[in-house]
């Protein structure tokens, strides 16, 4: 009975800690920082490299500033410069 | 109080609204252009509209009030909360739900899935906006009764009233042209509200210096990342998992509210557009919404409710003109996001569950009239039950923590409905089921579970990876769909014909 009763209170303490990422509570507010700027550039990565044919479905004259790729790019670098910053 | 002038401000906004609504009346001849406004918005109106609706009266209040208690950290709602999200929306689903024809993101699902997905979706999106709006209509009743002495009753009757009457003649166009004044006055009052509010404090450096003043965790004020061990309702954690990965691609890919404009493009070109120009756009609203809570904290560090920050703000900083102008802003913001849910829920009402299930041959012109009851009575609903808000603490996360019960599940179906195509009718259909069952239990027990304050963030993470495992655990144990029902549904399985 008292095996099951510790089973159960550590169960629960392991639970809670993911639950609360506390397993990830190592690490620093400048690295989590980084993980985020690093989102952004993996997404930068993606957005290049969509084609240009999907890109400009829809659209009968193909010109520089009906290119997506080039929108989703200025504001990927405005929430970069924002979290860079803050 | 408002003076002579501000009440003019008022009047000939409310009027102008009113009348550009109705001016869209012409145009409505079916329930497609009632519910999609005949496919016609270009993306600058979308993107506009979509910001606007996602930001109501009561981000003003809510936000800041958060601002006012927590810092800078909730910025991260509209700058990562969005911007990922929507440029995601805008490459991989958007197209997809465009290309597909359909009026509502349930009706996506159920071609997908199976119609007990399709209903169950649409049954919750219904009950939230329901709700919602209830506590959109108190945002509005306290904003208005501390801003110009009006009862709360009246204030709320003569929203819904207004709202009402363009939603109802002008349908989906009429909503997002008005939506697209109504941001430009959002932005523009906005910004008088930041602009003097910096001149009083001494600009960014007064600010903080004031901020060391007042507060003894200032530096932590304004950092948007926030440790894993703060006392806050934003971990750094939770940003990351349950609101970049789940909340904000649930809210920007699952939310009829949103996804509906981007149906309702001209080509899909703008649908696409639409979607990063919102995205763009969404880089400014931390600016309106959160600056004045961080000066609030400055000004009147005494006052003992978050959620008073910015009206306290307002009517001791604006001069006669541009109260009005402020209070038109907020009116704005509240009937933007009003007219939306209200428009919203009348076609996942009409198309999924009316046409569905209890008239599926009736003509247009039923499915028209069929709209346009639904839209009064929500409204009447919204009214009625708008005192409900008065008994949440915070009404920004009163909202976060309705939207955590099912965004995660609904997420986990979408996302893997769209990539897998070895997702099955039942594994969608449980892993919907059981990922808002998980949702409530980790609600219910959030005090034994969770060492943050409002954990809603870890809630819909949880929720999220709970649907994820159902659906997936589920599909492999059922018997997948035939190659050609998913054409046009999965992506890389484009329809043939």
């Amino acid at each position: 009975m008292l095996y099951l009763a510790s089973f159960f209170d550590t169960f629960a303490k392991t639970a809670k800690m993911i639950l609360n990422f506390d397993w990830l509570s190592g690490v620093s507010v400048g690295a989590a920082r980084w993980i985020f700027l690093s989102l952004f550039i993996a997404i930068g990565i993606v957005v290049c490299l969509i084609p240009s044919d999907y890109i400009f479905e829809g659209v009968k004259e193909r010109t520089w500033w009906r290119d997506l790729r080039l929108w989703g790019l200025a504001t990927l670098a405005s929430i970069f410069a924002t979290y860079y910053i803050f | 109080m408002l003076s002579g002038i501000d009440y003019f401000v008022v009047v000939a906004y409310l009027i102008g609204i009113m009348l550009l609504g109705l001016y869209f009346r012409k145009f409505v001849h079916s329930s497609k252009d009632f519910f999609l406004a005949g496919k016609a918005l270009p993306f600058w109106a979308i993107g506009m509209s979509i910001v606007v609706s996602d930001i109501g009266a009561q981000d003003f209040v809510g936000i800041s009030g958060q601002a006012y208690r927590y810092g800078i950290a909730v910025g991260n709602f509209d700058w990562i909360g969005s911007v990922p999200a929507m440029l995601l929306a805008a490459f991989i689903f958007v197209p997809y739900f465009w290309k597909a024809g359909v009026y509502t993101i349930p009706e996506y699902l159920g071609r997908r899935y199976n119609d007990g997905v399709r209903t169950l979706a649409s049954l919750t999106w219904i009950v939230f906006f329901a709700f919602n709006l209830g506590i959109v209509f108190w945002a509005s009743a306290i904003l208005l009764e501390t801003l110009m002495g009006w009862p709360q009753w009246f204030s709320i009757i003569l929203t819904a009233s207004v709202v009402g009457l363009y939603t109802l003649m002008g349908g989906l166009a009429a909503v997002v042209m008005t939506d697209v004044i109504q941001m430009v006055i959002m932005f523009i009052g906005g910004a008088a509200v930041v602009f003097l509010g910096f001149h009083e404090v001494g600009g960014w450096d007064g600010m903080v210096d004031k901020l060391a003043v007042v507060r003894e965790n200032h530096q932590s004020y304004l950092e948007l990342m926030q440790p894993v061990d703060t006392k806050t309702p934003y971990p750094w954690t939770g940003i990351l998992f349950g609101l970049t990965f789940v909340m904000a691609n649930a809210y920007m890919i699952g939310n009829q509210a949103v996804v509906q404009r981007c149906l309702a493009a001209k080509n899909e070109w703008h649908a696409k557009a639409s979607m990063i120009w919102g995205a763009f756009l969404k880089m400014f609203i931390p600016v309106l919404v959160l600056f004045p809570g961080l000066m609030a904290v400055s000004l009147h560090p005494e006052l003992e409710e978050g959620d008073m920050a910015f009206p306290t703000l307002i009517t001791s900083l604006l001069p006669p003109g541009l109260g009005g102008l402020m209070f038109a802003a907020l009116l704005a913001g509240l009937m933007s996001s009003i007219d939306s849910m209200v428009n919203s829920t009348a076609t996942l009402w009409t198309k999924d569950v009316y046409q569905r299930y209890m008239n599926r041959n009736a003509t247009d012109a039923h499915y028209l009239f069929i709209g346009k009851i639904a839209t009064v009575v929500l409204l009447l609903f919204g009214v009625l039950t708008s005192r409900v808000s008065e008994y949440f603490e915070g009404l920004y996360v009163a909202i976060q923590t309705f939207l955590s019960f099912f965004q995660g599940p609904t997420f986990a179906i979408l996302l893997l409905g769209i990539f897998w195509k070895r997702a099955t009718q039942w594994g969608g259909l449980v892993g919907l089921v059981g990922g808002i069952t998980v949702s409530g239990l980790l609600h219910v027990f959030q005090d034994r579970l969770f060492t943050i304050q409002d954990p809603f963030l870890y809630v819909s993470w949880w929720s999220f990876v709970a649907g994820l495992i159902l659906t997936v655990t589920v599909s492999l144990f059922t018997q997948p769909h035939p190659h050609q029902r998913l054409e046009g549904l999965v992506f890389g399985l484009a329809k043939k014909g």
